[in-house]
């Protein structure tokens, strides 16, 4: 024994009976040799502190590590991230074992891993190797052990793997020259490659439930009754005994009980600093009953006996920066509590507007500041939004820019040139606790406003409303207004004061701004206002792949040449899933931007990066695009966002939840949940996925390679429309399974790859590896009528890595990866026949092949197999490689290099992707440029839309040190 | 159903599922968080200089860190007991420009990675000539105090957040703000001398939440030799300018423009060096005279920093770690794990989540290069042996194994007595801020500050403020505490604390508290 410090007392002896099972009592007589033995029971535990039971150094639980009683035995539960029990991180402070060992477990591994540790002091650094593990290699449990015999450490696995999920014992042993592992009390493996002492590093954390070392972490994701740590080896008969007298005691595997989900939500929203709403619903009437942990000693539980399918608490006294755990308790069938699964809330995100402290008006009661209180309401109301920024070109004392504080979300900015009123108007709102958080001001002259452009929700002038003189130049002002609803509102309302000004002088001060179509009113005084429209040739990104095409190209025609930075801030990289597992891209219309998080919705202003509004849903997330579909889409008035099997439309200004579509279910089929969101027209289309399909991305997939967990693809069983703004059933389509990543909706015509594989069909998962990729058709539906148009017989089955559609200009290309490079086939797409009320048959049609191509890739990494292609006019772009859309053939494989592992985005001239940091390729002058030291994500993180390129951040969870971590948003010089 | 009969049920069935966790996007707590952070004797702990350049008195801490190399030191003791003599409290809370890491490296299984741009989480204070100043991120003023009472003697509006604390020379404060400009203010009544525009034009944009220049001022400003030193920029490709202007006037000496990285994070300055940090990315070292680039170093980024004579320490990286890049050199000699370092001629003080610990630094550098040198005996050994195992010489490889295992006895015994430098050890629940005046360390906590004297490491006293203690500086006998809620506490020695009167009803700040003798 190595004499690093004596054993420690034994603690807590008294309870032995309370913390044994009586099972243990015969292996007590065979405890010689024991160095340290940790029970996990609540009779050990006191805070976060496990005492050993004999023997050993007190652990600490770190992370997220809990203890349980639900189930057999007690446990800890250990998350897999960085939880752990720590024993020490200074191995003098331990008795540790030193010419033989034996460390004994009872252990529940839920999920294998290359590198996973149930007990461990050890560094295993190149060639720097020392002390000894007790864990597991993928799944393989596994003894190392580094002796002064060898100086280097054996990985010793056992030779069958082991069944996760399930109660194993195992015990790894060493005499000084046989180093041994036993599972379930039988030899599992054996080596004489270590010899002496047991070589141990000067210094290595000791710790349990982890396998660390110096610069390695990785938790275990599981369940650990207890360990025993022996200055002896064990012989196999005893070994076999602990394991029998032990075994009944730990149960048996059970179908884990389903887990209460929603119908929709739940939603946590910020409602008032501290306070916050937690809303789900049902799709029948039950009680609400909602706990909620904010603070080790605080456990809040929230309960409405009233049977209500919409449920709804509100919350006070949230403390900052904190991680709160909560669940939902539903009803099964039976009318049995029902619990859901634990959701966090993560109260760092909060982006309400910071509120001023209460104080007195520095205003006095006068005409003046009751005209400017009326005119501020009248014009956040006419605003019909009180978020964003508010501009106010010349200020008399600042008494307007005050009341749209006030009375608004806006942040205001003030620019006045006389700087005595400048100081004046600073003093009065930093007495009244607004300066700074809620309004600015700023000097400077009125000519040429020193504002980059697009940024005010509202513009509108002070000194107009006293004395009814117009800013100098309407241009500046139009130039700096927000497009799509940016209000200028040049007002002097009856009892201002102002002198009457002149209705035509208003006219011609819009008019000589560009400001065409600006309404005068005359009241007592004249007001003017113009509401800026859409940018003229600017285009949306509505859909993962721009629009319903899967063409990738916004068709916007203002992104293109120098592009400069309009606008940066949140979300940074916090509430972002990580960069890797090929995220849904945001997406962008009217103005809006809309970016879904890991498990957090943002809607922004698209011009000015004002957070709209943000919702907390942890059921909301998707990954592996390349294999799937987006959950969410956007029109010019909502956010639709599917999640379990429900469709739920958020109003894109508020954030209100306003509609929720269920997936039409059939008969008494399984429910399904709700795959491909499409918005056309004034129709959603959807796909029903059996539950469960999607892909997650939550524990650092990259689904960049070939495996069988990476490249299966989701697909739907059904595809359906309704009416996008209440719901109705408009047609339902059944036929083969189909693959979503190639629903294509265009000229009215909704496109796919469906297989008639009854495997396929039959199969309990959506997820599908081969099946999918035999049997196939290329179908059009019709999109008013779900009315087949025609399919043809297709075979896409080398597509092994992905398969897409696109459209353009009459053409439906289909493009897949392998590991033989990229295969492309293209077809012309049959006109629509005018009549659709024929009854539903199947329309069997020629081959329609245009062409086909074949070529390697670029590269076997970084997306290299699964670029998703581009289509510009008359192009096909796809992975290094441009083609005639009509003809095949190949007219460039300049493309630009891509060193990152998204794909690529376009506007009607610019490509935008990452390379080593956000990147451009202008299509015009073939230049490429880059935006360095930030970059995206790895799928689709730059989108061109609303005449700017949108850049939320995605890089998330990249250690690098790239310099800048934040959304951003790029517009054309 | 029967509905209270089911919330009975539910009731029943009711267990623990969990708990909160509190988040610090600074310093989270994970792999390396919330335990004892501790020197790693296997590297090389490269301490090889003095004291950070440019001294000051014990009467001020002129600039961020005390000194042009942030080096958290003053010179003059502040006994403790101490009793705070005054607070003062902002409306509102610093408003910081980022909010936090992600949270979690999934890909390299790296978790709770800690906040490489932090710098702006308190209102940290400079003090001279009795007046405290400090800028604020919220209501974008620069504050001056008295330094004995608290009361506040003016206020200055700049245009923008400013989120670095000022620097104090010859009766001047110099400080730059989110607005673009440099502004450099007469300390005795806060009036305007002059103000520059390092940044190409004026013009203003959303960012971080507020309507800024694309050229931000995010570096505090350096005064050195009648130069004022300053860096403007986020975005490489917008332009990131680093400028030298006079002291006196604000005209401009040199300016260059990067278009690789941008500046953010308190500059540091050597006699010829000028070092400016880069948000999540490293440092870059630049000649002082005529701002050229001589390197960008090497490492994880992080905006800490302090030089100790000229090597330059900073973090902290992706996983709480500080690394040390010797003077002329780009790559780090050492790293190791921690928060903060406070470096003096004998001793070097290391600043965990857990633990606070001395180092024999002479003892511990002629281990380090003993110990540089068998590891690099190590390394050849390990090529001769992979050329004599292509060979197939068994003799050879038998010597060369032979050889390896006593250099690697050799290796573990350096590393043991490198350990054996840590003269003391001493547990410490204040890891967010340290720092030394005369002989006494001051650590900064969760809601309280500490105390440890050099000697033992042993807590003398500790006291409570009001939130987390992010910010420290010591300054006429006084010590004076920024928290992250937005509050300066002012602690002095009980016989000398001054009876501080309320406030008045000002425009921002308020006197809440005073302790009389």
């Amino acid at each position: 024994m190595i004499a690093m410090k004596r054993p420690s007392t034994l603690l807590f002896s008294g309870w032995l009976a309370l913390s044994a099972p009586s099972g243990l009592l015969p292996a007590q007589a065979a405890d010689t040799g024991l160095l340290g033995w940790w029970l996990c029971a609540p009779n050990h535990l006191r805070g976060s502190t496990l005492n050993a039971f004999r023997g050993g150094l007190a652990g600490q639980l770190e992370g997220g590590v809990h203890l349980r009683t639900d189930d057999g035995p007690a446990f800890l539960e250990f998350d897999g991230r960085r939880s752990c029990l720590r024993l020490t991180d200074r191995l003098e402070d331990a008795t540790l074992p030193d010419r033989a060992l034996s460390v004994e477990t009872w252990v529940v591994v839920a999920k294998p891993q290359a590198w996973g540790g149930i007990i461990g002091a050890l560094q295993d650094n190149g060639d720097f190797e020392r002390g000894w593990l007790l864990g597991y290699v993928n799944n393989n449990f596994a003894i190392a052990l580094a002796s002064e015999g060898r100086g280097r450490m054996t990985y010793l696995e056992s030779r069958e793997p082991f069944s996760p999920g399930v109660w194993h014992h195992v015990v790894g042993t060493y005499d000084g020259g046989w180093l041994r592992l036993y599972v379930d009390g039988e030899p599992a493996a054996e080596s004489r490659e270590q010899s002496g002492k047991i070589l141990y590093p000067p210094q290595a954390p000791y710790v349990i439930g982890a396998y660390q070392d110096e610069n390695e972490f990785y938790g275990l994701e599981g369940r650990i009754h207890e360990v025993r740590v022996f200055s002896r080896a064990l012989a196999a008969g005893e070994i076999q005994e602990r394991y029998t007298a032990m075994r009944e005691r730990f149960p048996q595997p059970r179908p884990p009980r389903p887990e209460f989900r929603a119908l929709t939500g739940p939603f946590v929203d910020w409602v008032a600093p501290g306070a916050i709403e937690v809303s789900w619903t049902t799709s029948g009437p039950m009680p609400s009953v909602l706990e909620f942990i904010d603070a080790p000693d605080r456990r809040r539980r929230f309960e409405d006996a009233t049977p209500r399918t919409q449920h709804r608490f509100e919350l006070d006294e949230i403390p900052r920066d904190t991680i709160c755990q909560y669940r939902l308790m539903g009803v099964d069938a039976s009318g049995a509590p029902w619990a859901s699964r634990p959701y966090h809330f993560d109260s760092t995100f909060n982006y309400l507007v910071p509120e001023a402290p209460e104080r007195p008006s520095p205003y006095a009661d006068t005409d003046w500041s009751r005209a400017c209180a009326a005119a501020a309401r009248e014009m956040i109301g006419r605003l019909g939004s009180d978020q964003g920024y508010a501009l106010v070109l010349g200020a008399e004392d600042g008494c307007l820019a005050y009341e749209l504080a006030k009375q608004s979300r806006l942040s205001v900015v003030v620019l006045e040139p006389d700087e005595a009123r400048v100081a004046a108007i600073r003093r009065s709102l930093d007495r009244a606790g607004f300066y700074g958080v809620r309004v600015a001001v700023q000097r400077g002259g009125l000519e040429t406003l020193p504002y980059g452009k697009y940024f005010a929700n509202l513009l509108v002038s002070e000194r107009v409303l006293r004395t009814g003189a117009l800013p100098p130049s309407a241009t500046e002002a139009f130039r700096c207004l927000r497009p799509n609803g940016g209000l200028v509102v040049m007002a002097q309302p009856a009892g201002s004061g102002a002198p009457a000004g002149s209705a035509g002088a208003l006219r011609d001060w819009f008019a000589a701004g560009g400001m065409e179509g600006a309404q005068i009113e005359v009241r007592n005084a004249p007001w003017g206002a113009y509401r800026r429209p859409a940018l003229e040739g600017a285009g949306d990104w509505s859909h993962l792949y721009g629009a319903t095409d899967n063409s990738a190209c916004s068709k916007d025609d203002l992104v293109q040449g120098e592009m400069g930075v309009l606008w940066w801030g949140e979300p940074g990289p916090r509430p972002m899933p990580d960069r890797g597992p090929r995220n849904p891209s945001s997406v962008s219309a009217n103005g809006r931007l809309f970016v879904q998080g890991d498990r957090v919705l943002f809607g922004i202003d698209a011009y000015n990066g004002s957070i709209l509004w943000s919702t907390q849903a942890p059921e909301v997330r998707r990954a592996n695009m390349p294999r799937d579909c987006s959950n969410m889409a956007a029109s010019s008035d909502y956010l639709y966002v599917a999640s379990g099997g429900t469709l739920t439309g958020i109003n894109g200004q508020t954030g209100e939840r306003e509609l929720q579509f269920e997936v039409p279910r059939e008969g008494e089929e399984p429910a399904h949940d709700w795959g491909y969101v499409g918005v056309v027209g004034d129709s959603v289309v959807g796909s029903a996925v059996k539950q469960g399909s999607a892909y997650i991305g939550d524990d650092g997939e990259w689904y960049d390679g070939a495996g069988v967990d990476e490249v299966s693809v989701v697909t739907s069983d059904r595809l359906f429309s309704l009416d996008r703004h209440n719901g109705a059933r408009e047609w339902v389509y059944e036929g083969g399974t189909v693959i979503n990543s190639t629903i294509t909706v265009a000229d009215g015509q909704v496109f796919f790859v469906e297989s008639r594989n009854a495997e396929a069909r039959e199969a309990a998962s959506g997820r599908l590896h081969r099946e999918p990729f035999t049997e196939q058709a290329l179908v059009a539906l019709d999109l008013k009528s779900g009315r087949k148009l025609w399919e043809q017989s297709v075979d896409f089955g080398s597509a092994e890595r992905m398969l897409y559609l696109a459209y353009g200009n009459g053409t439906l290309t289909a493009v897949g990866g392998a590991k033989d490079g990229y295969h492309i086939w293209a077809y012309d797409v049959p006109e629509v026949p005018a009549s659709t009320d024929t009854p539903d048959t199947r329309v069997l049609i020629g081959d329609t092949k245009l062409w086909e191509q074949h070529y390697p890739p670029a590269r076997d990494h970084h997306g290299g197999f699964i670029q998703h292609p581009l289509i510009v006019g008359d192009t096909l772009y796809s992975e290094r490689r441009a083609f005639d859309l009509r003809t095949g053939r190949q007219t460039r494989d300049d493309l630009p290099d891509r060193r990152g592992c998204g794909t690529m985005a376009a506007s009607s001239h610019s490509f935008f992707y990452r390379h080593h940091f956000h990147g451009q390729w202008d299509l015009d002058t073939n230049e490429r440029k880059q935006f360095e030291g930030i970059r995206g994500g790895c799928w689709l993180s730059l989108i061109p839309s609303g005449g700017l390129v949108l850049a939320p951040e995605t890089s998330a969870g990249c250690s690098c040190t790239h310099a800048i971590q934040t959304s951003v948003a790029y517009a054309p010089r | 159903m029967e509905s209270q009969m089911f919330l009975e049920r539910a009731r029943r069935e009711a267990t623990v599922f969990g708990v909160s966790a509190k988040v610090d996007r600074r310093h989270p707590p994970g792999r390396w968080g919330r335990r004892g952070r501790r020197l790693t004797p296997g590297l090389a702990f490269g301490l090889a200089c003095g004291l950070g350049v440019g001294a000051v008195t014990a009467a001020d801490w002129p600039t961020y860190g005390g000194d042009d190399a942030r080096s958290g030191v003053s010179p003059g003791t502040i006994a403790p007991p101490l009793s705070q003599a005054w607070q003062w409290r902002s409306p509102h809370r610093p408003r910081p420009a980022w909010g936090g890491e992600a949270k979690a490296d999934l890909y390299n299984k790296v978790y709770d990675m800690p906040h490489r741009q932090d710098f702006d989480y308190a209102f940290h204070v400079v003090a001279a000539e009795g007046a405290v100043l400090f800028g604020s991120s919220a209501d974008d003023k620069v504050y001056c105090l008295d330094a004995a009472t608290g009361e506040e003697r003016w206020s200055f509006f700049t245009e923008g957040p400013v989120r670095l604390a000022p620097t104090l020379k010859g009766g001047r404060a110099y400080v730059g703000s989110d607005d673009g400009y440099v502004y450099c203010l007469r300390l005795a009544d806060g009036g305007l001398v002059w103000k520059h525009r390092p940044g190409p034009r004026e013009t203003r944009i959303p960012g971080n939440g507020r309507v800024i220049s694309p050229w931000p001022v995010r570096t505090g400003v350096i005064v050195r030799d009648g130069l004022a030193y300053c860096g403007a920029g986020m975005f490489p490709s917008e332009g990131v300018y680093l400028c030298a202007l006079d002291a006196r006037t604000g005209a401009e000496r040199w300016k260059v423009v990067n278009n690789d990285l941008p500046a953010q994070g308190y500059l540091l300055a050597s006699d010829t060096r000028l070092y400016v940090p880069s948000g999540r990315n490293n440092p870059v070292v630049y000649d002082r005279a005529d701002g050229s680039r001589i390197r960008v170093v090497e490492g994880a980024g992080g905006t800490y920093a302090l030089l100790t004579g000229g090597e330059l320490v900073f973090g902290p990286g992706k996983a709480g770690q500080l690394g040390v890049v010797p003077d002329g050199e780009s790559d780090q000699l050492a790293t190791f794990a921690g928060n903060h370092m406070i470096v003096t001629p004998a001793r070097s003080f290391l600043h965990a989540d857990n633990e606070l610990s001395a180092l024999d630094r002479a003892r511990y550098l002629e281990l380090a290069r003993e110990r540089k040198t068998v590891l690099a005996r190590r390394d050849a050994l390990r090529k001769q042996l992979q050329q004599v195992e292509r060979a197939g010489d068994a003799a050879a490889r038998t010597r060369l194994r032979g050889e390896l295992t006593e250099v690697g006895g050799a290796i573990d015994r350096l590393s043991r007595e490198m350990e054996g430098c840590v003269l003391w050890r001493q547990p410490c629940r204040h890891p967010l801020s340290l720092i030394l005046a005369g002989d006494v360390l001051y650590a900064g906590g969760v809601k309280s500050v500490a105390a440890h004297g050099t000697d033992t490491g042993e807590k003398v006293w500790e006291a409570p403020v009001d939130a987390e203690a992010l910010g420290l500086a010591a300054a006429g006998g006084r010590l004076f505490v920024s928290t992250d809620s937005g509050v300066i506490h002012c602690f002095a020695p009980p016989a000398t604390a001054s009876v501080g009167r309320p406030a008045a009803d000002s425009a921002a700040g308020f006197l809440l508290t005073t302790t009389s003798r």
